[in-house]
């Protein structure tokens, strides 16, 4: 199963899963992550700690905010270090975050990656 | 205008954003002692093309003067070691932006923490840069005197 790490400023994380499961019923294997009042080596050790407790997960998803934040360097770090077990999605929204869970189980992370890709720009009108 | 920000995020959200495109500032200078070329073009990419960045190894290299310009630095003792080569630049804002390492440091604001070497520079570069000093995340953000603050932990 492809484990999913939401990250963003402040409770955006927080409320845009929750929100997702509003629509889609309670989820699991995911955790969520902000970026309040922590240093950048803070947000690199929640990342890595995160998947170190999970290391059983095939393969990480981590969504990013958006491109330049502060999650966006320690989570290019996160990736460095396990290399091809880690997917990067920067600039995520609703439909992406469902067509995640709703997916996850059943495509592979370069699958989940395209199909996140295309459901994210045909949800903006 | 220009500023000189200690933030040990570098550039971020609240730079990239809340200050360079919300005070249309024109340049973005990151000041820094050796990081990675991989980093330095991560955060190039992170800004909008029309931002003028300049990386500048401060351990090798003079520092620019830009006008209406944003400096960042990721700690005081970076800038305290070479702050006489910023004095040419003539800051109008000496900003603690966000120094949030917790480890072994005291707690000043939300936002800022320092061991007692660290406040003892910080007021010292407050002084010699001759410059309005201030601790606020955004420019619309809570402005707290930090000399004052700074003064009452030393």
């Amino acid at each position: 199963m492809i484990y999913g790490i939401f990250t963003g400023h402040s409770n955006f994380a927080l409320n845009a899963v929750e929100s997702a499961e509003k629509i889609i019923g309670p989820q699991d294997k995911y955790s969520i992550i902000s970026n309040k009042d922590m240093s950048s080596e803070e947000i690199y050790g929640m990342i890595d700690e995160t998947m170190k407790k999970h290391g059983d997960a095939a393969h990480f998803f981590i969504f990013i905010d958006f491109y330049g934040s502060s999650i966006s360097l320690p989570s290019v770090r996160a990736k460095q270090s396990a290399d091809s077990k880690v997917t990067l999605v920067f600039g995520y929204n609703m439909p992406m975050i469902l067509d995640f869970f709703i997916h996850r189980a059943k495509k592979t992370p370069s699958e989940l990656h395209s199909k996140l890709l295309e459901v994210g720009r045909m949800g903006i009108r | 205008m220009k500023i000189l920000r200690i933030d040990d995020r570098l550039i971020h959200g609240q730079v990239i954003v809340g200050w360079v495109k919300k005070l249309g500032l024109d340049s973005l200078v990151l000041l820094h002692e050796g990081l990675d070329e991989d980093i330095i073009f991560l955060y190039r990419s992170m800004l909008e093309q029309e931002t003028d960045f300049s990386p500048v190894n401060v351990a090798l290299e003079e520092v620019p003067v830009k006008a209406n310009s944003i400096y960042v630095c990721a700690s005081v003792s970076e800038l305290y070691s070479h702050r006489e080569k910023l004095m040419p630049v003539k800051f109008d804002l000496l900003n603690f932006g966000g120094l949030r390492t917790k480890q072994m440091k005291t707690k000043l604001l939300d936002f800022i923490y320092m061991d007692k070497e660290e406040m003892k520079m910080a007021l010292e570069l407050s002084t010699s840069l001759g410059a309005k000093s201030n601790a606020q995340e955004l420019p619309e953000s809570e402005n707290f005197n930090i000399v004052k603050i700074l003064k009452e932990h030393i």
